[in-house]
């Protein structure tokens, strides 16, 4: 349930760092972060998270890798009438990762520990709800789903320039209970459907720099909700990146767009499809013994074609190596517009905050 | 508009038609001015670095190929160029290290396939150019005492009639070099790196080697302690072995340890002898170390003497009889690995004498990394090579499974991530999305 874009790690790396190109190395890896964002006009919302995740991640052997993330999280959201919050523990990930022959294959496995709190109350249900938004896109997406398993295979090949990497996986979630029933309700169990995931992605160099290419395809099977049987519909992302070195700088420009595909809300509501877009250009430069990154970042968000929320982001990010240790602060601040699907619109003004601390031998 | 067209087609073709050696003095200029923006741009050192060994400027192209490889050291096309760059100019050194770069990272299999014999090839050369460059240096290596840890085990001398033991000088100290390093208290030297050097030393000597011989070898190998001693036939099938620890800086040898039996019992007394080196050497073993000391490389006798006979060929740099004596002792016990690796080293070597700096980088030039970067060296253009294709595949792992860790990796927190798992409750529920009515949300489920 957390956001990930492996895509834009390996571009991020300047070709000195292709020997830490092991994504996995022996580490600790804790990071603390605060969003917030505030929508003023029709809508009046404020939605704030802060999210320490952590992470350990444990070669076994040569070939054989293991990891395990979590996270401490508190969301609230304050609206007129409703004031929402919801704190604790997420859910708990492992996941091993085995590479087969001559660095060609990868089998995956995970699991999801139901650790965190899936089932909430009425007065939590907002808070909960409101950091799974897509276009929001908070470090952490919610606080439990109920057990789940996923597997896998990735490959990888050298076609000439290219670097090909392929692979599909399935994800299987258990039944939960999302919301806690109260006298006039009756609790109903909800179960998400399998998803089936197919990933094709392909690197090179070109001229003195690195690009990247991938897509992901997403099938879900129906959601389960009290004996009805739906699907919000399928997601597909597509991702390119770009780094190039300018001088002592680097230029890093990354996009990525996720579709989601017409479906239906539990509530037999249709869900039109919607795109969000994003792009982002960030250049680093070393100053002062540590190397800085400021960044621009814009996003688009789209509903059946028409304007959902549009939004604007600039951060800045340093990075600071001490001995073990890397420690990445950052900030940034963000400006936009939101549109509901009843038309009601809203101005948007956030910022984030973060610290990675990684600690790696 | 004909005319413009074919100006453009002439003046094209008239490009095409200038070739790339002619291009380089230009193109160095502008490798050159770039590293000099960037010192620490490996795409622009790359180029450079294959521009200049192109140009047949090997002591220029080296050093900064050797920059480039710090940089970049899972670049194959780096290490390969650098190695041939080391070779050109007689480091063998730093030429079979980059090979091995190569041969770990490189992207294309036959390249790291010819590489591998040649690796084994160079393994000779680099020995005897080291014995010849440490002789040569003895004075100065030998002011400066060695570590006591620091081991050199010499052949044992043989003393008897039958000569086919005689191999056994070399099989045995072999074993005794094996056995030694399982204390990682102690360093022990290579036996074909001391054997390169007696070699060098006797050669100097008109072939004469003495008892000087064994601490003046280890005073220029910077050992503190050499293990010196003699295999002898005596009645029968009776042997035995011999060992002393010499004292370098004081050329004092202490007791020998002693070890006689039947020859079947081989390894029994080895092994005895070698414990007693352990306990001049008041090194205590671990359980562990002691069960490691124990194990036998073979059970068979006939093995071991084939495969100390491919020792002794090896030495002398008779390939060919080493490989067949090598290829017995596999056959006559096949779990004896250490004999199998042998024969393999030996066959690449063979092969590998053949191959030269100019044969592999025509055959670079038929790859499309190679092609790729060569071209960009001859037009003055820096370039680096795509990630390991150990990122791609780590990519697509994590994409397909993703997890905390994945995301703490990626370091991005200024910029959003793509959202790679949706969350299903609130995707159903619609909680997700900001509303203007915020008040009480219902979710009607119908019945099924």
């Amino acid at each position: 349930m957390r956001r990930t874009m492996t895509l834009a790690l390996a571009l991020a790396l300047p070709a000195g760092a292709a020997g830490a190109q092991a994504l996995l190395d022996r580490s600790f890896h804790l990071g603390p972060q605060y969003v917030s964002y505030k929508l003023t006009g029709p809508i009046q919302e404020n939605v704030t998270e802060l999210a320490i995740p952590f992470a350990v991640v444990i070669p076994i052997a040569e070939r054989f890798t293991i990891d395990l993330g979590s996270a401490y999280a508190s969301s609230r959201v304050k609206a007129s009438g409703v004031n929402s919050e919801i704190t604790g523990l997420t859910d708990t990930q492992i996941r091993a990762n085995y590479t087969l022959g001559n660095d060609a294959v990868i089998l995956t496995a995970g699991v999801n520990i139901p650790t965190g709190q899936s089932e909430v109350t009425a007065a939590q249900r907002t808070a909960a709800g409101r950091i799974g938004n897509d276009f929001f896109a908070f470090p952490i997406s919610n606080f439990g789903s109920g057990f789940g398993g996923t597997g896998g295979i990735a490959a990888a090949k050298v076609m000439g320039d290219w670097n090909v990497g392929i692979g599909a996986s399935m994800r299987y979630s258990a039944s939960y209970t999302p919301f806690a029933s109260s006298a006039s309700q009756t609790a109903f169990k909800f179960e998400p459907g399998n998803e089936y995931r197919a990933r094709l992605g392909a690197d090179r160099g070109l001229w003195n720099g690195r690009m990247a290419l991938g897509v992901s395809y997403s099938k879900f099977g129906n959601d389960q909700a009290g004996g009805f049987s739906y699907s919000t519909g399928d997601r597909i992302i597509g991702q390119g990146a770009y780094s190039h070195p300018l001088g002592s700088m680097n230029l890093f420009i990354s996009g990525w767009d996720l579709v989601r595909m017409k479906g239906e809300l539990a509530a037999g509501i249709t869900a039109p499809w919607e795109n969000i877009a994003n792009g982002t250009v960030s250049l680093s430069f070393n100053a002062g013994g540590m190397q800085l990154e400021p960044s621009a970042e814009l996003r688009g968000w789209s509903r059946d074609g028409g304007r959902a929320g549009r939004l604007a982001s600039f951060g800045l990010r340093a990075h600071i190596d001490v001995g073990s240790f890397t420690i990445l602060p950052s900030a940034s601040l963000a400006t936009g517009g939101y549109l509901d699907v009843s038309g009601a619109t809203a101005n948007i003004s956030g910022y984030r905050g973060g610290m990675i601390i990684r600690y790696s031998r | 508009m004909r005319l413009f067209k074919c100006l453009t087609l002439f003046g094209a073709l008239a490009l095409a038609a200038i070739p790339a050696a002619a291009q380089r003095p230009d193109n160095l200029t502008r490798l050159e001015l770039a590293r000099k923006a960037n010192p620490q741009s490996v795409a622009a050192l790359r180029s450079l670095g294959i521009a200049y060994y192109r140009a047949g400027r090997y002591a220029d192209a080296r050093p900064v190929l050797e920059q480039a490889n710090r940089l970049a050291p899972r670049d194959g096309m780096i290490a390969l160029y650098l190695g041939m760059s080391a070779e050109q100019t007689g480091e063998y050194t730093i030429a079979k290290d980059a090979y091995s770069g190569y041969v770990l990272n490189g992207r294309t299999s036959r390249v790291r396939k010819q590489l591998k014999t040649r690796l084994a090839a160079l393994q000779r050369r680099e020995l005897e150019l080291s014995a010849k460059s440490a002789v040569a240096r003895e004075a100065s290596l030998s002011s400066e005492p060695g570590s006591p840890m620091t081991i050199a085990v010499l052949p044992l001398k043989f003393t008897g009639s039958d000569s086919s033991l005689m191999p056994l000088e070399r099989g045995l100290a072999d074993l005794m070099v094996t056995d030694l390093s399982r204390s990682p208290q102690l360093t022990i030297l290579e036996r074909d790196r001391v054997q390169a050097l007696l070699d060098e030393i006797s050669l100097s000597k008109g072939g004469r080697v003495d008892a000087a011989t064994s601490v003046r070898t280890g005073k220029i190998m910077r050992a503190g302690r050499v293990i010196a001693g003699g295999v002898s036939q005596l009645g029968g099938r009776s042997i035995r072995i011999d060992a002393a620890v010499v004292d370098v800086p004081t050329t004092l040898a202490g007791d020998p340890v002693q070890a006689e039996d039947q020859l079947d019992a081989l390894f029994n007394m080895e092994k005895k002898v070698v414990l007693g080196i352990y306990e001049k050497l008041g090194i205590r073993l671990t359980p562990a170390e002691q069960a490691l000391v124990q194990q036998r490389p073979t059970r068979s006798l006939a093995a071991f003497l084939s495969y100390s006979a491919g020792l002794l060929a090896q030495d002398k740099g008779n390939l060919d009889e080493a490989s067949r004596r090598f290829e017995d002792a596999a056959r006559l016990d096949p779990s004896f690995t250490a004999a199998a690796d042998k024969k393999t080293e030996v066959d690449n070597a063979k092969v590998g004498a053949s191959v030269t700096v100019g044969s592999i980088e025509t055959m670079v030039q038929s790859t499309v990394e190679g092609s790729t970067a060569i071209n960009a060296a001859d037009h003055g253009v820096p370039t680096v090579e795509a990630p390991p294709i150990t990122t791609t595949l780590n990519n697509t792992a994590n994409d397909l499974n993703p997890g905390i860790a994945v995301q703490l990796g990626a370091t991005t927190t200024t910029t959003a991530t793509a959202p790679s798992q949706k969350d299903p409750a609130s995707t159903a529920s619609g909680d997700d999305k900001p509303a203007a009515a915020t008040g009480k949300i219902v979710i009607v489920v119908r019945q099924p």
